[in-house]
């Protein structure tokens, strides 16, 4: 499925109070529309390698080019629309916003990138099969629901880049399977795609499975 | 959409709404009442310091006379001086402006049973105005030249054995007049020693037309001191402006005091309540860092962080001010008709400033916590904690 490279990761190293390395040196090319699964014991650097691309950390040291851009020399400003911009997240826990109900939460995703659109966030929803839960607020909805709202609002604003951080990690086996299907549909769509996973189901489903161990890659398949 | 948030947001946390309106409401309550007092009352306060009678005396360049004002006596002083009548027309006609009121006086010496009486001719209807604490058993006399009504005061009355409906013969150095009385005044005062004739009545006694020897006058303290108001006296009517110092004085510290103590009540208020939201806001961010950090990683602008947070803080001032609007009203009434026994007049004012008072409050309150709020690292949600 690659097509021309999206992620260009060379030599990044991430330090903690200056001492303690979350990764050590890492070189990692992930190309457009390729889907990666970022695997390996906790503790091992997979959601730091995640958040860096997502733009929402710092390497120490390295160059991280998404998209053309080297994200090192963007300033905070730049980093955040470019987060707006390129980049959709899935989160392990959801993150909905407990006060407002799913469709709001797809449409707070397009109120922060441009202008909230309550038909189209309401199609998102039905792509997700979540069109008879429009209103439900989250705590109404299963963990698979609050799920496939948090897919929906990730993509809403068409994102190049999908990010996600174990996300399967607290659903059933029914849910996962549905939720995984959505990521094949993605896939399918052409959207490039970056999971972070401990589950080997969801790992083999990638393109390519790249195996992370103390800051380091030991292998990619 | 923001809207939604905002309102949203604050229907989750009706708690929060509710403590933080309270702390706005409690401020905007005390700052309505308190203006609506101190507009008011200056007002008040200065009708029922005007009971005290006269707050200014003039008198000639010298003058020898028992002057006093209620319980308050100057003392005598000596001169062959005189205030033209002619003058008293520029208390009159406003042209000295916060008189309101005076009565003029011409003393002169009597005999009545071999013994001296004070006379005094002043304007009775006046005199009325200026001094209502004078308390009259009988009636006022009527003003006029040729009236033969007087008023004595409850000494004179006491030592001659004197009652109203009696007749009264003085004798005015040579010319005797039969004269009735109409009242007994018992002031608490010199003036309980005088007996009180109509102006015109002494000036023809005394062959004084036109003369006045001495002048109570009340004036407003409320746009001015009465040193200021004594000094244009004295350039405009050729007399000696005296402040009846402990009316005067008693008025002008009891009404900055009154300030002063509102002020400061109002300051704490203020203060604790601005305390009181930045504590609540600030909780709010504390228990909302996630909901941040996830529209932080969905890309918000700080501005619109900050947006959200301002707003509910306004939303919080609003409510607060507006309610507090009402309630002060309804406190500075209860207030004034317990002190005044009469209710004040809306200020109009008072409802944009203490709306504009609580906006600011929580706009100032919430600075702090739209600070910290913009600060939250998005990197927080994503870990799963």
């Amino acid at each position: 499925m690659s097509n021309g490279t999206l992620i260009d990761i060379k030599g990044v190293s991430k330090f903690y109070n200056g001492k303690v390395c979350a990764l050590d040196k890492i070189n990692l090319a992930i190309g457009k529309g390729e889907w990666v699964s970022i695997m390996g014991p906790s503790g091992s650097g997979k959601t730091t390698l995640l958040n860096i691309i997502s733009c929402l950390d710092r390497p120490s040291a390295g160059l991280v080019i998404v998209g053309g851009a080297d994200i090192g020399r963007l300033d905070h400003t730049e980093l955040t629309r470019f987060r707006r911009e390129t980049v959709g997240l899935i989160f392990q826990q959801f993150h909905l916003v407990p006060y407002l109900d799913a469709l709001e939460n797809v449409m707070l995703a397009q109120y922060f990138h441009s202008i909230a659109d309550e038909e189209e966030a309401r199609q998102a929803l039905e792509r997700v099969g979540l069109g008879d839960r429009l209103r439900h607020m989250p705590s109404q909805l299963s963990g698979g629901e609050q799920q496939r709202a948090c897919i929906a609002r990730a993509l809403i604003n068409q994102p190049k880049l999908v990010l996600a951080d174990e996300p399967t990690g607290n659903l059933d086996q029914k849910n996962e399977e549905l939720v995984m299907e959505l990521f094949q549909a993605m896939h399918r769509e052409g959207h490039t795609i970056v999971i972070v996973t401990h589950d080997p189901d969801v790992g083999k489903l990638a393109d390519r499975r790249v195996y992370l161990e103390h800051g380091s890659i030991r292998s990619i398949e | 959409m923001l809207k939604r948030i905002i309102t949203k947001s604050l229907l989750a946390r009706k708690r929060h709404l509710l403590v933080a309106s309270g702390a706005v409401l409690l401020a905007a309550t005390l700052l309505a009442s308190l203006v609506t007092l101190s507009l008011g009352m200056k007002a008040q306060a200065g009708r029922a310091l005007e009971a005290y009678g006269a707050n200014m005396v003039l008198l000639p360049e010298a003058t020898s006379l028992p002057a006093g004002a209620g319980g308050l006596a100057f003392g005598n002083i000596v001169s062959e001086g005189y205030i033209s009548e002619e003058y008293l027309t520029l208390l009159e006609s406003g042209q000295i402006k916060d008189v309101k009121a005076y009565t003029p006086y011409q003393y002169t010496v009597a005999t009545y049973q071999g013994q001296k009486v004070v006379v005094a001719g002043t304007l009775f209807d006046r005199l009325r105005e200026l001094a209502p604490y004078w308390q009259v058993e009988g009636e006022w006399p009527a003003d006029g030249k040729g009236t033969e009504d007087i008023l004595i005061g409850s000494k004179v009355a006491q030592k001659f054995g004197l009652a109203t409906g009696d007749r009264l013969r003085l004798d005015f150095a040579g010319t005797t007049r039969e004269l009735t009385i109409a009242g007994v005044a018992d002031v608490g005062g010199s003036e309980d020693n005088q007996v009180f004739v109509s102006l015109g009545t002494a000036q023809f006694l005394s062959g004084r037309a036109g003369q006045v020897d001495m002048v109570q006058v009340r004036a407003s303290t409320e746009n001015r001191p009465l040193s200021e108001i004594a000094a244009e006296m004295e350039s405009n009517l050729r007399v000696k402006a005296r402040v009846v110092s402990q009316v005067a004085e008693a008025e002008e510290t009891v009404l900055f005091k009154i300030e002063l103590l509102m002020a400061l009540i109002t300051v704490l208020t203020v203060l604790a309540s601005g305390v009181a939201v930045f504590s609540t806001l600030t909780g709010s961010v504390l228990e909302r860092v996630k909901e941040i950090g996830l529209m932080k990683a969905l890309g918000a602008k700080n501005s619109r962080i900050a947006v959200i947070f301002l707003a509910e803080a306004w939303a919080i001032g609003l409510a607060g001010g507006l309610l507090g609007n009402i309630v002060g009203l309804g406190v500075a009434q209860a207030v004034a008709k317990s002190v005044f026994d009469s209710y004040l007049s809306p200020q109009v004012p008072v409802i944009p400033l203490t709306v504009a008072a609580a906006l600011a409050i929580a706009t100032i309150a919430a600075l702090g916590p739209v600070r910290k709020a913009i600060s939250v690292d998005p990197v927080v949600t994503l870990r799963g904690e």
